[in-house]
């Protein structure tokens, strides 16, 4: 299941997580190599988001390891973990609504980091330059997802994992999101959950499946593109095209 | 007229040591949602630090003005020590568990009481302070304590000090975040425990200054001085609203001047009234005057 001979920015081994009582995560393993944008797939509630909340510590997991660059941060808190340059979307977005665009993003950049991160965000979404004084809870939903996404790309960070950024959000802000993501690709590595399958393609250079918290599938997207008998065992109808 | 001017200041004065209390409180549910029994101790200690300090430079019965502002700045410290051990020591391991945070806050509060009454015995204190202090200043015909002015100027001060603390530095950001979402401040790469012990070690700093400016206000202090403050300074914040400082303020002038018009008019209604606004507020309002939707 695993691709060999590969070096990891991040591996995961036979993860296992529990949210409560529930075992939700009962043996992931994947790899993510650097300088490149790995899709995580699965149905919902296969184990997508807890397998990226147990990367960044915030559902710890209860068995196997996380290595990133090479050190283990199984059992590593989550501000030390995003400390070794690691930038978090969440699946809601949470952004600080009380807070302005501005506040919002100086609150995420660590103290010492060049304006190159800020310059970035501000090419990539020229609308938060603009709405630096407004305040988040009163941005749309697109808006409010340039903001999360900004909010980890301020810091030089060398893996950026992103949970559904087209959650929610009308076609128009998805192609949006998806260039502004195509954009910073190859110049940073990204794992990235992504219901919409043509989002995943689009972006996509490996992809890992997950079904019922185990790890079934790891391969190139083109493959998983291709392979309509994969998509329907594995995907079901909650991908869209 | 001369009633209404002094009644007017003195209910301030009040309002502004509620304020002292109710100020680090609200900030510490703001940002931990622990709602901190403990934190009338924290303002019993600052007063019989204070009491100490000055007992040690200019005698039990008078107070130097350098004695007193050196008793201002000792319970300052002795507020924010005693409230970072408590979160470090005994809160920390307990975030994921809030019933034990009351009953642990509560004991604490009550051992801390306790310990005040075995190491200074049970029995009522005099205050000592500068005669200037003691002395009265006329305002409009009345002759108002000039501890009043001291203590309102001394609330506006902190007021302006939190506010630019809040809206000003990257820790006062911290805890505006922290306060809608902890989960996704520590994601930001931030330690959230460091700034929960700054937060504490705050409010412990501001229960410890209300204390000291507490027993010059009142002229006496008792182990009981802290837990009967810390009921209305309860009432404060949740009619100002839970984590809104400006709110606590707000609330203490009302607090304040409801409770001294009150009782001088009626010698019963003080309490009365407050605990009837109280009522109105959680009827009318139940996230407070300026408080958020939790």
């Amino acid at each position: 299941m695993r691709q060999s001979g590969a070096e990891s920015l991040l591996r995961l081994t036979d993860l296992h997580t529990f949210i409560g009582e529930s075992h939700i995560l009962q043996g992931v393993s994947l790899d993510v190599a650097p300088g490149r944008v790995t899709v995580l797939l699965g149905r919902n509630g296969a184990g997508k988001t807890t397998t990226l909340r147990s990367v960044l510590g915030l559902t710890p997991a209860a068995g196997g390891t996380i290595t990133f660059d090479g050190g283990d941060i199984t059992r590593e808190r989550p501000h030390r973990i995003v400390r070794r340059g690691v930038g978090y979307v969440p699946e809601d977005r949470d952004v600080f609504g009380g807070l302005t665009v501005d506040e919002n993003l100086r609150l995420a950049q660590r103290p010492g980091t060049t304006a190159d991160g800020m310059a970035l965000v501000h090419r990539l979404f020229p609308d938060l330059e603009r709405r630096a004084g407004q305040r988040a809870g009163s941005l749309s939903g697109g808006q409010q997802q340039m903001v999360a996404i900004a909010r980890a790309l301020v810091n030089p960070n060398r893996l950026l994992v992103i949970d559904e950024p087209s959650k929610g959000l009308a076609p128009v802000v998805v192609s949006q999101v998806t260039e502004a993501l195509a954009a910073i690709k190859g110049t940073t590595t990204i794992l990235l959950v992504e219901q919409n399958l043509a989002m995943a393609q689009a972006l996509g250079d490996d992809a890992v499946i997950i079904d019922n918290g185990r790890t079934v599938y790891t391969g190139p997207m083109a493959d998983v593109t291709a392979d309509e008998q994969l998509q329907a065992r594995y995907l079901g109808a909650g991908h869209s095209g | 007229m001369s009633t209404i001017i002094l009644l007017t200041l003195t209910g301030l004065a009040l309002a502004a040591m509620y304020f002292l209390l109710a100020a680090g409180l609200s900030l510490i549910f703001g940002l931990m949602d622990v709602l901190n029994f403990a934190h009338g101790a924290f303002f019993t200690w600052g007063a019989y630090a204070a009491w100490w300090t000055i007992a040690q430079i200019s005698g039990e019965f008078r107070a130097s003005t350098p004695a007193f502002l050196l008793a201002l700045v000792v319970a300052t410290i002795v507020g924010a020590v005693l409230a970072a051990a408590v979160e470090v020591g005994l809160l920390r391991p307990l975030y994921q568990r809030p019933i034990y945070q009351v009953l642990i806050t509560l004991g604490i509060g009550l051992a801390l009481s306790q310990l005040t009454a075995v190491i200074w015995r049970p029995d009522a204190r005099t205050f000592p302070q500068p005669r200037w202090l003691a002395d009265t200043s006329t305002v409009l015909g009345a002759r108002v304590p000039n501890n009043r002015f001291l203590l309102i100027l001394a609330a506006l001060a902190v007021l302006a000090g939190m506010l630019l603390f809040l809206r000003k530095t990257r820790y006062g950001l911290i805890v505006r975040a922290g306060a809608e979402n902890r989960e996704m401040v520590q994601a930001l790469g931030i330690d959230v425990d460091r700034a929960f012990t700054l937060v504490f070690a705050l409010g412990g700093a501001l229960a410890g200054l209300g204390g000291a400016f507490g027993a010059a206000y009142f002229g006496s202090i008792d182990p009981q001085f802290g837990s009967v403050n810390l009921i209305f300074a309860f009432i404060v914040v949740v009619i100002g609203g839970l984590g809104s400082v400006t709110g606590s303020a707000l609330a203490a002038v009302v607090i304040g001047l409801a409770q001294q018009f009150g009782n001088y008019y009626t010698t019963w209604a003080g309490d009365f009234v407050v605990v009837l606004l109280l009522a109105v507020v959680l009827l009318v309002r139940p996230n407070g005057l300026l408080g958020r939707l939790r």
